[in-house]
């Protein structure tokens, strides 16, 4: 697995998947489940290290909005290419709710996902170490046009540029 | 017709360049299978029974004759010489090489054309009234906006995985010709009580293993906010239309399950917290896309009523019965549409040879100012023929066989390539239709039980549309042998209506003859010759006609 | 037998004793015994620079005559049942 981040190939993570049962350190950068965040934030949040969430495919966001501004990192599952759904929570954490973290994709992220992902406002992914690497890295611009609005740029194109 | 500016043109042009390098990293074993699949249906390649099968976007169906010669080239140079037009105004190509097509993506980005989003999990082409732009009963040309949703669905990010494929069709006409209650979202456009002009807005239909007639979840939407609406519907579709089972992915599921009333105040939701950002369309923007379709500039002519037309044509019975079935209503005096019948015996229905593609952009050019609509219904139509040029017109049709007067009889069937092509099919549709076309090639028996769909899908996916047929078939498997069920009373339109099964499937060698026992029947039936099939059996029910098909119980 | 589309142009294709992939079902390999088929369906996946999707097809072999197909796989093994008449030529596609 290697980790890209802000379109740039990332040689240290600081940051450590939890499970919901193990015992959190006092000064680690952590990911939690949702369920845990939920059940323990209070104490997460006193710690030394940063709070991130992990969030399934089919997670509502209510549980992570009460208290957005004390995560450092979303992490959104995307459990196969074919679920969409962490496409919408990337948007919604960004646009809606105004999330200035990392956002990151895990879980099946194929560089063909990437540009896609990235207008979402997701700025890390998780992919296949090796060929993938260098194919994820020149997805970012692959397109040089956008139609519509998203979360990288809020306006559609006729709003950027003079059309026709 | 919209013409490409250079934001629209490097959009096709980046496509078909990604999609190049990722053919060759399939070819070259970069990629599995596995990971290609969904880039290749993306870019509507299927892999079908016998070979690839390309599936091209003909935004609501129109074409210049420009862009109709490239695909006659195109089905020349890497295909077998034809292709098939199909049942959302697309075309389809049954046998390009998968090294071939990143050279026919580039030659249709040259006519600005492409297959992005013809399959896959993502909104696909918008389509709509092939009439649209001329017909007599016309509220105002829904094409502005079936364009604008093109742009707006095209590589939206966050729709490009939804939990099935997502259909939209607009309607700018009284009577809807584009079967609006049948798509995932169907648009009318209309005037409300105030006199505003916008959109009436329908969700949830859709065909299939389970049809439903969608629901009108807003009675109107001002021009501006359509797409915020739009978002709105698909990020609620997104988020919570079922993944669990593919045979109940599709947005109809989801606003069955939830109720119209849960669904409608989930959309609304979210629309509240989106319409007034930059989705909300600018007058400007609305101008500009509608400049592309102002109406040509016709000739002052005086109008000749259809009646007249036909009978002082009655000299020759064969032009008369071409006038009378496939010419139609106009709202410029003097001028009419005409359908070209792509519903010949002995061809699959809705199939054209590159020479008769070549054919009708000539046509076009010379009798349409070059333009020529894709029909849903697998014919194509020619918007803007001069009336007194008809004969001239007709005589030249004839030599393609173009000219067949079956439009909205009953071998102007809707018929899906089935089994013969369709890695998805269950039986074949394609030999039905024939050897219906070909028992009833008699225009005078045509005239005479009159007005009928007929529409026959291979398998349950629907894409023939059976269910919304006056008469639909349906291919299905009984134990690895073909057989066919049979319904009645379908309707696409404003009278939406779903099929009733008569009853137990009929094999190969029954399903024509039950289909002259159903004719027959309607014949007793009818009130007069008038009385068409679709208002007999409304009259009448399902039970005369099981009884004659299956014998009195 | 073993079938599957040719990656190159997806035609169809049959696994033949000698490993290659040919696209008359009378040249290919019959196979007895479910462990085989296994066997040789896993290696077909790890040829897809050549064929896509392979899968098991049952068939009644009588004599040299592959029978007993499902209506698909016997369009799948001779084409399509309908030909395309063009109106300007008297030749059938």
């Amino acid at each position: 697995m290697a980790l890209i981040r802000n379109r740039e190939v990332v040689d240290h993570d600081p940051w450590i998947n939890i499970v919901d049962d193990e015992t959190v350190p006092h000064d680690a950068d952590v990911i939690v489940s949702l369920t845990r965040w939920q059940r323990d934030h209070v104490g997460l949040v006193q710690r030394t290290g940063r709070s991130g969430v992990r969030v399934g495919s089919g997670d509502e966001l209510d549980g992570l909005i009460q208290h957005l501004s004390d995560i450092s990192l979303v992490a959104l599952e995307f459990p196969s290419f074919k679920d969409g759904r962490g496409y919408s929570k990337a948007r919604l954490l960004r646009e809606r709710y105004h999330f200035q973290g990392e956002l990151r994709a895990v879980g099946n992220v194929l560089p063909d996902q990437l540009f896609y992902m990235a207008r979402c406002g997701i700025n890390a992914f998780e992919v296949q170490a090796g060929k993938s690497l260098d194919q994820a890295l020149a997805a970012f611009g692959e397109y040089t046009v956008t139609y519509q609005a998203a979360a990288d740029d809020p306006r559609p194109l006729y709003r950027r540029t003079d059309r026709g | 017709m919209y013409v490409y500016d250079q934001y629209d043109q490097r959009i096709v042009d980046e496509r078909a360049a990604q999609f190049k390098q990722q053919v060759q990293r399939r070819l070259d074993g970069d990629i599995t299978e596995d990971e290609f699949k969904p880039i290749r249906l993306q870019n509507g390649l299927y892999l079908q029974l016998h070979a690839y099968m390309l599936r091209i976007a003909v935004p609501y169906g129109l074409l210049s004759s420009k862009q109709m010669r490239k695909l006659a080239h195109i089905a020349r140079l890497y295909d077998r010489g034809y292709g098939h037009f199909s049942t959302r105004q697309n075309i389809q190509f049954n046998w390009p090489k998968l090294e071939d097509v990143p050279k026919i993506l580039d030659e249709l980005a040259s006519v600005e054309m492409h297959a992005i989003q013809t399959s896959g999990n993502c909104v696909r082409n918008v389509t709509s009234d092939h009439l649209a732009g001329v017909a007599a009963d016309e509220l105002e040309d829904p094409r502005p906006y079936c364009e604008i949703i093109r742009q707006w669905s095209t590589f939206h990010p966050e729709f490009a995985f939804l939990p099935r494929k997502f259909k939209i069709a607009v309607t700018g006409a009284s009577t809807d010709r584009a079967a609006v209650r049948f798509h995932d979202i169907g648009v009318r456009i209309i005037d409300n009580d105030a006199g505003e002009r916008g959109c009436e807005v329908w969700v949830g239909g859709g065909m299939g293993r389970t049809p439903h007639i969608a629901k009108c979840i807003r009675p109107f939407v001002p021009y501006v906010d359509l797409l915020s609406y739009l978002e709105a519907i698909l990020r609620v579709y997104n988020q919570y239309g079922r993944r669990d089972n593919k045979f109940k992915a599709r947005i109809k599921i989801l606003v069955a399950e939830l109720g119209t009333e849960e669904f409608t105040r989930r959309v609304e939701t979210e629309w509240d917290q989106i319409k007034d950002s930059a989705l909300r369309l600018t007058e400007v923007e609305l101008d500009r896309v509608r400049a592309h379709f102002t109406p040509p500039v016709y000739e002052d002519l005086p109008a000749r009523p259809h009646a007249t037309l036909a009978a002082s044509l009655s000299q020759d019975r064969d032009f008369a019965h071409f006038v009378r079935n496939n010419v139609k209503e106009h709202r410029q005096p003097g001028y009419c549409a005409v359908m070209v019948s792509l519903k010949v015996a002995g061809i699959p229905p809705g199939d054209a040879s590159d020479t008769q593609m070549d054919a009708i952009a000539d046509l076009a050019d010379e009798f349409s100012l070059g333009e020529v609509v894709v029909t849903h219904t697998q014919n194509l139509c020619l918007p803007h023929v001069r009336q007194r040029e008809l004969a001239a017109l007709y005589a030249r049709l004839r030599e393609w066989d173009f000219a067949h007067p079956n439009i909205d009889t009953l071998t102007d069937s809707i018929c899906c390539p089935g089994l013969d092509y369709c890695s998805l099919a269950n039986a074949r549709s394609i030999p039905v239709a024939l050897e219906i076309a070909q028992r009833y090639d008699r225009i005078e028996v045509l005239e005479d039980i009159g007005e009928v769909s007929l529409k026959m899908s291979g398998c349950i996916n629907a894409c023939g549309h059976h269910h919304v047929g006056h008469i639909g078939i349906l291919g299905i498997d009984k134990q690895g042998v073909e057989a066919y069920q049979l319904m009645l009373g379908g309707s696409p339109s404003d009278d939406a209506s779903i099929g009733k099964i008569v009853g137990p499937a009929f094999s190969r060698e029954d399903i024509v003859p039950a289909i002259d026992t159903v004719l027959n029947t309607y014949r007793s039936l009818r009130t007069s010759p008038d009385e068409r099939f679709i208002d007999c059996y409304r009259r009448t029910g399902l039970q005369p006609f099981k009884e004659a098909l299956y014998g009195a119980h | 037998m073993i079938t599957g589309n040719r990656t190159d142009d997806g035609a169809v294709v049959y696994l033949a004793a000698d490993g290659r992939w040919v696209t008359d079902l009378t040249d290919a390999h019959a196979i007895e015994g479910d462990e085989e088929v296994q066997t040789l369906i896993a290696r077909a996946h790890t040829q897809e620079r050549v064929v896509c999707d392979p899968y098991p097809i049952s068939v009644a072999v009588e004599g040299d005559t592959p029978r007993g197909l499902s209506a698909r796989e016997e369009i799948r093994s001779v084409g399509p049942s309908v030909s395309y008449r063009r109106p300007d030529s008297p030749t059938e596609v």
